[in-house]
Parts: C-alpha cells; sequence; structure tokens
C-alpha cells in the first residue's frame, strides 16, 4: 500500500503525463464501482495492462471508487432496476437477453448495470477533473508545499528513501499517451 | 498507435488472470466450503460442520460431504444431517445467473440424530416454545382426571345449592309474602256480622211505618247512606280479588318452576361431577389428538421455513414485482426457451428413520412452475417396513399462489414404542402393532385439507392409569384387537382444526354402558327419588296454599254477591208502594161510605 501510494505521489510529482493518470483514475472508477469479477471488468483491466495508463493509479483508483460504490450501492441499484424495469426499454433488453454475452455480463442485474451505466456515463466527468486537479496540484500545490522546512525534513526521511527508489522508472508506468 | 501499446501489459494480464485461476483452482473447495457453513449458519441460526466439499469441473459437480446442522431448541442433536450431497450444476446457466441442477443427491439423510459434541445456538427462537407445549398440555388436561367415586347422595340432597330447594324455598317465602298482603285486605273487609247488620239494617227500613211521604224521605235518606257503605265495602272486596288473582298467578309460577326443578337439578349434577361426559367423551382425539399435533406442527414448521423462499422471487420477465434491495437483483427477460431462476431437475433423498430408510425422488423443483408450466413431483418410498408410498405434485402460479395435492399409503407397517399420551391420569405407550392407512391432502396457499384413515392391528399397549376411567380406558384399549382411527385436519395451517373419529369410541361407550352405566344408573334413581321427595313436599305445601286462595276467592265472591244484593234492595219502593195502597184504600173506603148513603 505504501509502495503505491509512493508510486502515485511519484506520478503526480513526476512529468508522467496528466493524461495517463487521469485515465486511469477513471477506468478505476468504472471498475471500482461493479463487483471486480464481472465481464466488462476484466475487459477493462486487460486494456488497463496493455494501453500506457498509470498502473499505479489505476489501483489506487479502483480501491478507492470500491469503498465509495458500497455507499452509493442504493443509487446504483436504483438506475439498474429504473432501467431494466423501464417498459419503453423492455424490447430492447430482451433482444439483448437473448445473446448470451449480455447474459454472461450479467446486465441483466441491477446493481451491476446501474454500476456499469453509471461509471461509463460519470467516467469522463471524472477525466476531465481528474486532469485538471492533477494540473493544479502540479503548478501550485508542490512548489508550495516544497518551500516548507518541513518537506526538506520529511525528504530526510525513510519514506522519502522509498519514494526515490521508486522513482527510477518502472516500465509498466512509463510512457503516456 | 503502437505507442500506446506496452505488450509486457499483455504478459502481465496473462500471469496474474493465471495465477487467479491457480488460486481458485486450488483453494475454490475451501471457499465454497466456507461459504456454505457460513450461509446455513446464517439461515438455522446454529452451529454447521462439514467434513469437505468437493469440486469436479467437467461437468461441475459439487459434492458436500459430512453435513451437520445443530438443531437451536436441541444443540445435543443435528435438525438434519446427510452423509452426501452432490449436485450437478449447469455452468453455463449459471454463469447466466441461473441455478440449474440437473441431478441432485443426498444419501444418509438423518433428522434428530445426536450429536458427538454440543452444537453453538446462535439465535433464540422462543416462538414456537410456547405453542408447542400449550397445545400438548390442552391435550392432556382433556384427560378425566375425576374418579368413578360418585358423590354421596345425602349431602348432595342437603346442598342448599339444589334447584329444587332453592324454587321450594322461594315458593314458601311468596307464598308468606302474598298471605301478608290478603290477610291485610281481609281485615278491612265486612264480616259476616257486619252483612248481617247491614241485611238487619235494610230489613228495619222494609218494615217502617210509612204514613206519609216524609216518611218515605226519610227511609230513602237512610237507604243511600247504607248503600255507600256497601260501595266503599265493595272497593275493598275488587281490590282484594285482583290481589288474589297476582298472588295466584305468581303461586302458579313458582310451583311450575318447583316442577322443573329436580329435572334441572340431575343436569347440573351430571355436569359437576363429569357424569355427562363419561359415555361420550371423544377419547380418541385425547389419545392421538396430541400424536396428530406433534406431525402437524413438523410439517408446519417445514412450511414457514419454505413458504418465504417460494414467495421470494415470482417473476422471469420484466414485470417482476418487488422492492430494489441494495445487492440488486436479477431480472429475466422473456427468452426462447426459459428457464426458472432455481431449478433442480431430478433429486433423490435417501432418509435414514428408526423405521428405516426412506428415499425420495423429485422432479422439477423449483419456485417458478409457470415457466416451463410443470408441477414439481414428489414421491417417498420404503420397502423396508412393510410399504409406504407417496405422491404429491405441486406448483406456484406467477400471482404466488401454492397450490399442492397428494396422497398416501402405508401397508402393514410394524410400530413399535410409540408415546401416545403422558398425563397425571394415565400414561399411554404403544409397544407394538401392526398400521395400515391411506389418505389424501390439499394445500391451497395457507389453507390445508387432510382425510386420514388408520388402521391399528395386532397393538400390543404398555400403560398406567390413575382413575377407575382412565384404567376403564386402558382396559378397554388393550382388549382391541383392532383399532381404526380417522384424522382430518382442515383450516388454516397456521391455525388447524383436528377432528379425530375411532372406534375406540365406540368401543369405550360400549364398556361404559357395561360396567359404569349400572352403577350410574342406581346413583340416578336414587338421587331422582330424593329430588322427588323434595318436590312432592314442596307441592304438597303449594298446593295447600293454593286451596286457601280459592277459598278466601269464594268468600270474596259470596261477599260481593250479598253486597250486590243488598245495593239493588228495592226497600224504598216497597214503602212507596205500601204508601200508595194506604192511600187508595182510603179513598176507597170514603167512596163505598157516600156511595152507601146514597143507594144503602
Amino acid at each position: 500500500m505504501l509502495t503505491l501510494l509512493a508510486k502515485l505521489l511519484h506520478a503526480l510529482n513526476s512529468d508522467s503525463s496528466i493524461r495517463q493518470i487521469a485515465l486511469a483514475i477513471a477506468l478505476g472508477f468504472i471498475v471500482g464501482l461493479s463487483p471486480i469479477f464481472t465481464l466488462h471488468n476484466i475487459v477493462i483491466i486487460f486494456f488497463v495492462f496493455i494501453i500506457r495508463v498509470h498502473l499505479g493509479s489505476f489501483i489506487l483508483a479502483v480501491g478507492l471508487f470500491s469503498g465509495i460504490s458500497y455507499l452509493l450501492s442504493p443509487v446504483i441499484v436504483q438506475v439498474g432496476e429504473s432501467l431494466l424495469t423501464q417498459p419503453a426499454l423492455t424490447n430492447l433488453f430482451t433482444y439483448l437477453y437473448q445473446i448470451s454475452l449480455f447474459k454472461l455480463a450479467h446486465w441483466h442485474h441491477t446493481y451491476i448495470l446501474g454500476a456499469f451505466v453509471l461509471g461509463v456515463a460519470l467516467s469522463a466527468p471524472v477525466y476531465f477533473i481528474s486532469k485538471l486537479l492533477i494540473e493544479k496540484y502540479r503548478v501550485h500545490i508542490m512548489t508550495f508545499f516544497e518551500k516548507f522546512r518541513i518537506v526538506q525534513a520529511l525528504k530526510a526521511s525513510k519514506f522519502y528513501r522509498l519514494y526515490t527508489s521508486i522513482a527510477g522508472d518502472s516500465s509498466l508506468s512509463k510512457g503516456g499517451l | 498507435m503502437v505507442r500506446f501499446i506496452r505488450w509486457q501489459g499483455m504478459i502481465a494480464f496473462i500471469v496474474i488472470s493465471a495465477l487467479v485461476i491457480t488460486f481458485m483452482y486450488f483453494f475454490a473447495e475451501t471457499l465454497v466450503k466456507k461459504a456454505i457453513v457460513s450461509s446455513a449458519e446464517s439461515a438455522f441460526g446454529a452451529e454447521v460442520n462439514v467434513a469437505e466439499v468437493k469440486l469436479s469441473y467437467s461437468p461441475l459437480q459439487i459434492s458436500i460431504l459430512d453435513m451437520q446442522v445443530t438443531d437451536k431448541e436441541t444443540p445435543s442433536e443435528n435438525l438434519f444431517s446427510f452423509g452426501r450431497a452432490s449436485a450437478g450444476v449447469d455452468v453455463w446457466q449459471y454463469l447466466f445467473g441461473k441455478i440449474i441442477i440437473d441431478e441432485l443427491e443426498v444419501s444418509q439423510l438423518a433428522f434428530s440424530s445426536i450429536r458427538s459434541q454440543i452444537g453453538k445456538v446462535y439465535i433464540d427462537e422462543k416462538l414456537t416454545e410456547a405453542t408447542k407445549e400449550s397445545l400438548a398440555e390442552q391435550a392432556k388436561a382433556l384427560l378425566p382426571e375425576v374418579d368413578m367415586q360418585l358423590p354421596n347422595v345425602k349431602s348432595l340432597l342437603d346442598d342448599s345449592n339444589l334447584l329444587t330447594i332453592k324454587a321450594a324455598t322461594q315458593l314458601q317465602q311468596s307464598y308468606k309474602i302474598e298471605q301478608e298482603k290478603l290477610l291485610a285486605l281481609k281485615a278491612q273487609l265486612p264480616n259476616k256480622a257486619k252483612l248481617k247488620a247491614y241485611q238487619d239494617k235494610v230489613k228495619a227500613l222494609g218494615k217502617m211505618k210509612v204514613k206519609s211521604l216524609a216518611d218515605i224521605e226519610k227511609i230513602k235518606t237512610e237507604f243511600s247512606h247504607i248503600k255507600a257503605e256497601f260501595k266503599a265495602d265493595q272497593a275493598l272486596v275488587k281490590n282484594a280479588k285482583l290481589q288474589i288473582l297476582a298472588s295466584q298467578k305468581l303461586l302458579a309460577k313458582q310451583i311450575s318452576e318447583v316442577k322443573n326443578a329436580p329435572a334441572k337439578d340431575w343436569q347440573q349434577i351430571e355436569k359437576t361431577y363429569q357424569l355427562d361426559s363419561i359415555d361420550s367423551e371423544d377419547f380418541a382425539h385425547i389419545l392421538f389428538g396430541e400424536k396428530a399435533r406433534e406431525y402437524v406442527q413438523k410439517a408446519q414448521w417445514l412450511y414457514d421455513t419454505v413458504a418465504p423462499l417460494l414467495k421470494n422471487s415470482q417473476g422471469d420477465n420484466v414485470t417482476t414485482e418487488g422492492k430494489p434491495q441494495a445487492n440488486g437483483r436479477f431480472i429475466y427477460f422473456i427468452e426462447e426457451t426459459p428457464l426458472p431462476s432455481v431449478l433442480v431437475k431430478k433429486a433423490l433423498f435417501s432418509i435414514q428413520l428408526e423405521q428405516g430408510e426412506v428415499a425420495i425422488t423429485a422432479s422439477e423443483l423449483t419456485h417458478q412452475h409457470w415457466i416451463r408450466g410443470k408441477d414439481s413431483l414428489l414421491k417417498i418410498s420404503s420397502i423396508d417396513n412393510g410399504e409406504l408410498k407417496l405422491t404429491s405434485h405441486f406448483n406456484i402460479s406467477q400471482s404466488g399462489d401454492f397450490n399442492g395435492q397428494g396422497k398416501w399409503l402405508v401397508n402393514n407397517r410394524a410400530i413399535s414404542n410409540t408415546m401416545l399420551t403422558q398425563s397425571k391420569a394415565l400414561t399411554l405407550s404403544l409397544k407394538s402393532a401392526q398400521l395400515d392407512g391411506q389418505g389424501s391432502f390439499q394445500l391451497l396457499n395457507e389453507d390445508i385439507a387432510t382425510t386420514n384413515q388408520f388402521s391399528l392391528s395386532q397393538a400390543s399397549y404398555q400403560g398406567n392409569a390413575q382413575s377407575t376411567i382412565t384404567k376403564l380406558l386402558l382396559d378397554t384399549i388393550e382388549s382391541l384387537e383392532h383399532l381404526t382411527i380417522e384424522l382430518g385436519v382442515n383450516g388454516k395451517v397456521s391455525k388447524p382444526n383436528f377432528t379425530i373419529t375411532s372406534s375406540l369410541n365406540d368401543a369405550l361407550t360400549g364398556a361404559f354402558k357395561q360396567q359404569v352405566a349400572g352403577k350410574l344408573a342406581d346413583f340416578k334413581q336414587t338421587v331422582n327419588k330424593g329430588l322427588n321427595e323434595k318436590l312432592a313436599n314442596a307441592l304438597k305445601l303449594g298446593d295447600s296454599q293454593m286451596t286457601e286462595l280459592v277459598d278466601l276467592e269464594a268468600f270474596l265472591n259470596d261477599t260481593d254477591k250479598a253486597l250486590i244484593d243488598l245495593k239493588n234492595s228495592d226497600v224504598v219502593k216497597q214503602q212507596q208502594k205500601k204508601l200508595e195502597d194506604k192511600a187508595k184504600d182510603k179513598v176507597k173506603d170514603k167512596l163505598k161510605k157516600k156511595f152507601g148513603d146514597l143507594f144503602g
């Protein structure tokens, strides 16, 4: 966990692509809302591995949004329930239901469909908000904090040594979009 | 494009996926075992033990070995246990969110087996204990503990609560009160002397010498004074007559009550000393009702456990009812070959009972029968001890209505050591017997209707009786070579009504007639004789009182008549006539004298 946090801090502070980190957070948001072993999550995780997004940020985002999804579960179920029981969409879902992949993905389950729809719909705002926040962090907050003596003291600590050891290029976190 | 892809990631993904699959493969059995134990403990509220869970993947089959579920009411016993349960699961449908079991086999299923160590109980359930106890106690309370020691006749007849005595006392008191009223009235009435005086006065007026109209006027005045006295006396007589009528009415009513009192007293004596129930008591209900209730309570427990599960999910398309839950739910849509969300196509249970092994086969077990349009079928059979057969089919409609029916048959089944009743007055157990029987049942939602006929032959009983009645009951039942029992259970499952009829009742009625009826008849005769004597005394008194009233009424009638006669007396007219006659005579004499001188 500490290593992951160090990786995130490194990513935020390094010149890693902002879009890389923001995309990782947005994808982590979609995955975090649904139960981990669902078909769409496995597909997203596969893409996270093969496209160059920041893995540390993705894993932390999944952890964070899994916790938030627990609090949001009534809303998620409500969204799925209202979609699946919407008379206007009955024909569409009946058509989709005949496709094995639809059933395999459990999109006829109120929680899973609700989480997927909410995740996909909100992933774009999450991406842009994350991007904006990281930009602001790098320009203002990082330079502001570095002025403090306590930060300089922390730099001499064990945690910072760990942080700097990780700061060396990681093959998985390198590169950007 | 290539710069966006990291091929190393692909390798990482494959490695991680392989690790997950390997982990699942090696630890799946442990995880499934934990999940089964945890969910069963939550469902049954007590410790659940599973020895082992085995999974085979092609085809997917899960086997649970040696599962024991603690009975939370008696933690030293298992609610149920089985040696092995295996189920073949349709993987593809499972991935689609449906549990379709092609074949479920449970062997060595046993109920109430003793645990090697006392199981932990997680939930306290108080609800059924009180009702169970009260039902059993109610049945036992029906046993007559009163002995055939008949009450003492003398003390019984001296009992001041007897209606005959009460009615007689009441009659006496009423007569006394009425008599006092009449005596008070009688004192005011004109007696014979007074009537004689009235007659003398009237006669005197009639004999008075009348010389002039002034004399007539004087007689008129005196007679009108006397008439006023007559009128006052007549009013008194009239009141006395009304009082007599009221008294007669009251006393007649009370005499009638006295006459009916002995019959009512006998009814009360019969009721108080349970003499009326001796030959009509429903002994079959007392003896076999408790056992029947036990079985019905077991069925009721099963129904209460299963019913909520059946009602839980009733839809397989978008019209499914139910409030959204935080965990979500599957919504099923119409498909070409629809399947219920849970279906056991074929099941085989082998149950180990004291009486032998029982095999249960079932097919099409689901809670959504309308999807495939097939009923669940259940067949129970045993050949270890005689023949036992039960066939049943049931279904749940889309609207949630449960409809089940079936029939059962037992042939030549040996029964041993079955406790029938245990109370202060009677302990009775069936040592051995051959049982035959048949019946049918129907369950429509919560309404149950069953008819069951049992026939016990070659029965041997063991028991202990305390009172004469229970001894007689014991002797009678022991003497019966053949016993039939008809049991009906109807009404709501939660509150069923039992009707039990048996040849035992007829046999007991006969036995009572022989052994008790003679003694009872003597007792009845003696008591009734005593009551009738009391009645006769009361009626004798009543008759003499009525005679007195009749005499008084005759006296009043005479008085009334005499007064009317006196009132209607024409003494004034007679005196007027006399005066007129005298005047006429005078005129005649004068005329005779004058005409005599003229023609003389």
